[in-house]
């Protein structure tokens, strides 16, 4: 895996913004950022792949595990919440994606430093726009990417288990979240599904027939919400939503896949995985971790612990009370940039990878998104 | 396993649709820039850029594919007994929900 410094494209602006990537540049500076590349040989998208396959495969046994166990409290699912966590398991609720985040230094094995179950993003620019690139620049070049195709397929399975219509929602005002969600309910559309968007927060409760509404009056029965269960179940009308009728995708069981708390558990379950770190519940008495709230995101409010001495911790609004400690992976330095390995799971594919790079070893929104590429 | 072998088209954000519509008000390019950038540093705790204002994109989308498009941007019709606005609130203090 190598860093290479490319030209960009002339008006890259224009050409990423006709794709919808409009948030491609942050303070002045690019966020998608076409002046480098990185380079991965086929044994190196092969490796990720295999990682990513193996870390699916282990998530979804500890899914089974939490709910044969009933461990719900260890990632803070509210009671009321648990019958439904098990309902869309069993019932096998439409799960259409879900990123892990891997440190990666092209020799060892990749290295899983978190699971971004429910609401991960990126994925415009991994699915699209790095593609695009890569055509541009490179007719015959190849890349670790069928995130589209993939897509397609997840929604025409969904479809084939429910064909009634989907709602999609996004917080209101959030320019990336809207464009993700626009992108998907793209893909979902092309696979033949009715379709409507509206804001997280225009969703209604009928009291009268107990379900959930768009403006239009229309029962919402399917609805991808880009917007954490960890929220979805602090907000008013949380009450509602196990009786409501309403099938949530994700689905509730990835609350559990959506928390920290899977970092410890996944160890304790599977010690000997090469693609896990050490972590644990409690905070190490010496060494080096990353301590880690389990509902935090986008690199917030994270402390690394070098030796025993906290070196670098991140602000954020989210709450610290409840953590859990990670061994600190050794990322690998590229040009003096750290990248983080996005690798996709769509539909239970490990089909493609988004790459972001740092200056330093946390890696959080305002991180680079760096196109990549396969070695001859 | 990696190659993807044809070229896909886009039903919503190709072909500039979503670009050229989907402000009610229209922006300049460039307060897109400023809004992700006050987004991120909601998110971080980091003002990267000091810039503050009241704008929020209001999104009026303008493409109807067959069920509605968008429920978001046409008049209420909520029945009398449904009330709205019961989500958002825990998220508000975070700006967005992508991970």
């Amino acid at each position: 895996m190598h860093r290479m410094a490319v030209e960009p494209r002339a008006d890259w602006q224009r050409k990423v913004e006709a794709l919808g990537l409009h948030f491609h540049t942050l303070g002045g500076e690019p966020y998608w950022d076409e002046s480098a590349c990185y380079t991965l040989s086929k044994f190196e998208v092969d490796s990720i792949e295999r990682a990513t396959y193996a870390l699916w495969e282990m998530c979804l046994e500890l899914v089974q595990h939490v709910i044969d166990n009933r461990m719900f409290g260890l990632f803070l699912i509210p009671p009321e919440f648990e019958a439904i966590v098990i309902r869309s398991w069993d019932e096998d609720w439409p799960s259409i994606y879900g990123r892990f985040d891997l440190a990666f230094d092209g020799v060892g094995p990749p290295k899983l430093l978190e699971f971004n179950a429910d609401t991960p993003t990126g994925l415009v620019e991994a699915s699209v726009a790095q593609w695009h690139w890569l055509k541009e620049t490179d007719e015959r070049g190849d890349q670790f990417n069928s995130i589209h195709d993939r897509l397609l397929e997840a929604w025409a399975a969904a479809k084939a288990s429910d064909p009634a219509p989907i709602h999609f929602a996004a917080i209101e005002g959030n320019v990336e979240d809207y464009i993700t969600v626009e992108y998907l309910r793209d893909t979902a559309i092309q696979a033949g599904i009715q379709t409507a968007y509206l804001n997280i927060e225009a969703i209604g409760y009928d009291t009268a027939r107990k379900r959930f509404t768009d403006p239009q009056n229309r029962v919402i029965q399917n609805i991808f919400k880009l917007y954490p269960w960890e929220w979805l179940t602090k907000d008013t009308f949380a009450q509602h939503i196990p009786a409501s009728g309403t099938k949530w995708i994700e689905p509730p069981w990835k609350m559990i896949l959506s928390c920290k708390s899977i970092l410890p558990l996944l160890y304790q379950l599977n010690p000997d995985s090469p693609f896990l770190l050490p972590a644990w519940f409690e905070a190490p008495s010496f060494g080096s971790y990353v301590k880690k709230p389990i509902h935090a995101r986008e690199g917030a409010n994270i402390q690394v612990v070098r030796n025993g001495v906290a070196e670098q911790e991140t602000t954020g609004a989210y709450d610290t009370s409840v953590c859990v400690y990670q061994q600190l992976a050794s990322l690998k330095e590229h040009d003096g940039m750290y990248p983080i390995v996005g690798s996709w799971v769509v539909h239970g594919w490990a089909c493609g990878i988004g790459i972001r790079e740092d200056g330093n070893m946390i890696t959080q929104n305002t991180s680079r998104f760096v196109p990549h590429k396969m070695s001859d | 396993m990696s190659r993807m072998s044809r070229e896909f088209g886009l039903v919503l954000l190709g072909a500039g649709i979503l670009t050229a519509g989907y402000f009610a008000a229209p922006a300049p390019e460039d307060e897109m820039e400023k809004i992700a950038d006050e987004q991120a540093a909601d998110r971080t705790g980091h003002d990267r850029t000091h810039h503050r204002h009241g704008m929020v994109p209001l999104f009026l989308f303008i493409h109807s594919p067959a069920y509605a498009g968008n429920a978001s941007g046409r008049p209420s019709a909520y029945s009398p007994t449904t009330r709205a606005g019961g989500f958002g609130s825990a998220g508000r203090a975070f700006a967005g929900g992508g991970s």
